[in-house]
């Protein structure tokens, strides 16, 4: 899940937003326009739930979200294929 | 069945845009309840929740917990939207691309299996060919869905057109 959050962070970073490690280890958000926008948690008790929580915040404050590239797109096919190959063996 | 799990968002608008101060003293007392709380575009904020049970009378506990919260850090908020959807659908929504998937010429020539001169011409020929969503130093963007949209209802026809249909 820390790599989820990394991920995001760095497409965040990537669209003009800035992300800040305070020293209580919260990833604050600032969008392009300066404005604080939500906190990641150091230790969530639910890590899932808060980066849902954290891309719904981040998204509905403008950041965009795009499709997933075609090599992702392609990484994604073999991956459940070969999900669903290693289920029927 | 296991028991369903609500996602729940309730925004508030306030008299003034909150400070920063003010909206990590709403993540505080949010994270004391594993609530997420966010700055609203335009104002205000929203607050995120993930709850089992009846769902009205979970959105209904959030809001109370806000307009709760934001009387204690003495901030004036009024509810103005309340969201409720499995989680399921919340995680979906949460995760749907928001910008479409967009091919370039050399993109929508690889879609259709043609050449990217071919492309250009049927632009410009083919009657119900997209509309291009926006143009840029490459040229013509066109949505993935609606280059696939096209090799779906395109007739190809190999060869010459006919003698008639040369001016």
């Amino acid at each position: 899940m820390a790599e989820d959050i990394d991920k995001l962070i760095r497409w965040a970073e990537s669209q003009g937003w800035r992300v800040e490690i305070d020293n209580n280890g919260y990833r604050r958000f600032f969008a392009p326009d300066g404005e604080y926008v939500v906190r990641y948690p150091a230790t969530p008790s639910n890590p899932r739930r808060r980066l849902l929580d954290v891309v719904t915040a981040t998204r509905r404050y403008g950041l965009p979200w795009p499709a997933p590239s075609r090599a992702e797109q392609r990484a994604d096919r073999r991956r459940i294929a070969k999900e669903e190959n290693s289920g029927h063996d | 069945m296991g028991t369903t799990e609500w996602a729940i968002s309730v925004e508030f608008d306030t008299e003034s845009a909150l400070t920063a101060s003010q909206l990590d003293a709403l993540s505080d007392l949010g994270d004391l309840e594993n609530v997420t709380v966010a700055r609203r575009g335009g104002g205000g904020c929203t607050l995120l929740d993930t709850r089992a049970g009846d769902p009205l009378q979970a959105a209904e506990e959030l809001v109370q917990l806000g307009a709760k919260w934001a009387a204690e850090i003495d901030v004036r908020a009024y509810m103005v939207g309340v969201r409720v959807m499995t989680s399921e659908q919340a995680e979906a929504d949460a995760l749907a691309p928001s910008v479409p998937a967009l091919a370039s010429a050399a993109d929508a020539a690889d879609l259709l299996g043609v050449s990217r001169q071919r492309v250009h011409q049927l632009s410009k020929q083919h009657p119900r060919f997209p509309a291009p969503i926006a143009h840029v130093a490459i040229g013509p963007l066109w949505t993935v869905d609606a280059i696939q949209w096209f090799a779906s209802i395109w007739e190809r026809r190999s060869g010459r057109p006919p003698k008639s249909r040369i001016a």
